[in-house]
């Protein structure tokens, strides 16, 4: 029951703290998330390339995965419950006076500070997550991390043309593949 | 005598018919919504729009700008935002829930189906293999969505806070960064009034010099000051968070009372 509550209080502070959707809640859940050991920083950077190729919200299917991941069904209903709740509750509220909360001076100075605010703090999730995919084992320069180099760039440019996310992880899935397999024969793999 | 008593109900029946078949409609538009968006956020938007308000005709387009507008500033994935927003319009607290409901559902069985599937498959070295490439791409997906989020960030520019060597050109600035605060604020002013003012106080002196630098590179220092925060891990992040948005109100204030006292020292 306990583990219940606590999937349910953890996703709805992280539904409460994200402002802007999508990749904005990603510092929140790996504060929490890999903090407490439900989840492993790779695991985590694994299930974002599931969740762009799945159907919905990454907020949504996160929850889902990381709920039943911990206590099956019953703690993935909780974790999605408590992720929608904040964001459903302040809608009620807002939609009953949207056009006073769109001029509020007030909404428009937090936001102000919300936004770069969350700029930094996804920049340093971006930062942790780079140390784990470029030098999983310490600051060791190795194949592996020149080949996760090459895949980085080249997804990279190829999404700030904008090609679409899912094709981006598919090319990336198949890339993988034929850098480790070549490691592989070339006898380099740690 | 029983036509009349039957009219009164049968008109009630057709009411609650059409009520009922509202709320299911809704129900089935977000669950049709949420089952074929990928990838979520922004990429519902176009979605809803086709089907919430070409389709259905239950919000305007220009309720959708607004819509997209309050998601942007609420807590919460803007799918969610946007269904419990239109649920509310057509059919208020229970219309928000069931598309809210119809939003979510897709994805929670679509991910408790693949959970299980993806903890057992995760043991081949193939798959081992394609998540290592997968990984390196999520990352410069999120790099991608760090340019474009720091790029839609409101910021000055640094270049036009220190570029004051041309007093006139530099009061004109001066104006556009109060003015459009005062503006956005509600405080509307005249254009010529306004130009008069800031030609005064850039004149007088350096009256507001200090209030310019510090207001103008806010965005940058809370940039950094979150970046840090995490980093360090001194602080946990919804208090950061808290902190850059209490910050950001004072800027508010301190920017709009700049602004008047600006005025005031113009109309002098």
């Amino acid at each position: 029951m306990k583990i219940y509550l606590e999937l349910f209080l953890m996703f709805f502070k992280i539904g409460l703290f994200t402002f802007g959707g999508g990749y904005a809640m990603l510092p929140l859940i790996e504060e929490e998330v890999t903090a407490r050991g439900f989840m492993s920083l790779e695991e985590l950077v694994s299930f974002i390339a599931v969740s762009e190729s799945t159907p919905g919200p990454f907020a949504v299917n996160i929850a889902t995965y990381v709920g039943s991941h911990v206590s099956g069904l019953a703690g993935a209903a909780c974790a999605t419950l408590g992720v929608v709740l904040p964001s459903f509750i302040v809608i009620l509220i807002v939609a009953r006076a949207y056009e006073r909360f769109r001029r509020s001076r007030l909404v428009e100075g937090a936001l102000s500070g919300l936004r770069p605010g969350v700029v930094g703090l996804l920049a340093a999730a971006a930062l942790s997550i780079a140390k784990n995919v470029f030098f999983p084992n310490g600051f060791v320069f190795s194949a592996k991390t020149a080949a996760a180099l090459a895949i980085f760039a080249l997804i990279l440019y190829l999404a700030l043309k904008k090609t679409h996310p899912i094709k981006l992880i598919c090319l990336s899935a198949a890339l993988g593949l034929i850098f480790m397999y070549a490691l592989e024969a070339l006898g380099c793999t740690a | 005598m029983f036509q009349q008593a039957g009219r009164p109900v049968g008109a009630a029946c057709a009411v609650y018919g059409i009520k009922m078949n509202k709320k299911l409609d809704l129900f089935l538009t977000f669950l049709k919504i949420g089952a074929f968006t990928f990838g979520g956020g922004y990429a519902m938007v176009p979605l809803i729009k086709h089907e919430a308000a070409d389709k259905k005709g239950w919000i305007s387009e220009n309720d959708m700008l607004d819509i997209v507008a309050i998601a942007e500033s609420t807590p919460g994935p803007i799918a969610v935002n946007s269904a419990t927003f239109v649920g509310h319009r057509v059919a208020g607290v229970t219309g928000s829930a069931l598309a809210t409901l119809g939003v979510v559902l897709p994805s929670f069985v679509v991910i408790a189906l693949l959970g299980y599937a993806l903890d057992r498959v995760s043991a081949y070295k193939a798959v081992r293999y394609a998540f290592f490439g997968v990984r390196a791409g999520v990352l410069a997906l999120i790099a991608k969505a760090l340019v474009s989020m720091y790029k839609k960030c409101p910021k000055t520019g640094l270049k036009r806070v220190f570029a004051r060597k041309n007093e006139k050109a530099a009061g004109e600035r001066e104006n556009a960064f109060f003015g459009e605060n005062a503006e956005s604020a509600g405080a509307g002013r005249a254009e010529t009034a306004n130009s008069d003012a800031a030609d005064k106080t850039s004149g007088t002196g350096t009256g507001r010099g200090a209030l310019w630098y510090v207001l103008g590179c806010l965005p940058y220092l809370l940039m950094l000051f979150s970046f840090l925060m995490m980093v360090l891990g001194a602080v946990s992040s919804p208090l950061t968070l808290l902190a850059c948005a209490i910050v950001g109100i004072l800027s508010q204030c301190l920017a709009c009372k700049g602004a008047v006292r600006g005025q005031k020292r113009g109309a002098r």
